[in-house]
């Protein structure tokens, strides 16, 4: 099991509303929905994963 | 691979993803997209740091050619954080940066992240940390098939 080894506060570290760049932003959900498309694993192991994931990287999306 | 050269990752995605080509064209956008909005001396910096991180020797031994990195940059990288390493102090604060983020990103603090937003932007922090992420999880795709014996790992 592998903790964090701290938890930094959760302070805006760039300025409300900045954008990174465009083509990117567009090519990242490109990735993410190529992804979200797979179905060889099952849906329950899938969230049990991203969960784990998120907890680990202290994502509270 | 009779060159002696390793098999670009590119190349090991195509192979290990074949029956999934929109998964590999979306890949291909999205790393090509990350080397187009970011510095490509700081982000192969950030790459080849990242890759002796994670323990992707393949792609750690390698300096990409028009990325603006030396093969003696790659040589000191491991050691960036040193007065007379050679490395800006923008190339220092992304080093540290890009350390916090492959090892413990979750406890990313200001003190990481201000040194590269006073240097790059806010605009810049938020393109540099997308790109990490492209750049990072090939990587790490790349170890683990190479771990459950997909591909084979250069060891010269």
């Amino acid at each position: 099991m592998i903790n964090a080894a701290s938890r930094p506060d959760r302070s805006p570290r760039v300025a409300a509303g900045t954008r990174g760049d465009e083509a990117l932003r567009r090519a990242l959900g490109g990735f993410q929905a190529a992804v979200v498309r797979l179905d060889a694993l099952d849906p329950a192991t899938t969230e049990i994963v991203r969960l784990r994931c998120a907890d680990h990287h202290d994502c509270h999306t | 691979m009779t060159d002696g050269r390793a098999q670009p990752t590119t190349e090991v995605i195509a192979q290990v993803v074949s029956a999934h080509p929109d998964v590999i064209d979306a890949l291909e956008s999205v790393h090509t997209a990350a080397w187009d909005a970011v510095d490509a001396r700081l982000l192969e910096l950030c790459r080849i740091r990242a890759a002796q991180l994670i323990g992707c020797d393949d792609e750690a031994r390698e300096v990409v050619a028009g990325r603006n990195v030396e093969r003696r940059d790659q040589e000191r990288l491991s050691r960036w954080y040193e007065t007379d390493s050679g490395f800006s102090d923008t190339e220092r604060a992304v080093l540290g940066w890009c350390e916090q983020f492959v090892i413990d990103v979750a406890s990313m603090g200001p003190e990481h992240t201000e040194p590269v937003r006073a240097a790059l932007g806010d605009a810049g922090l938020v393109d540099l940390t997308t790109a990490m992420l492209v750049v990072e999880q090939r990587q790490r795709l790349r170890v683990m098939w190479t771990r459950l014996g997909l591909v084979k790992e250069m060891t010269s």
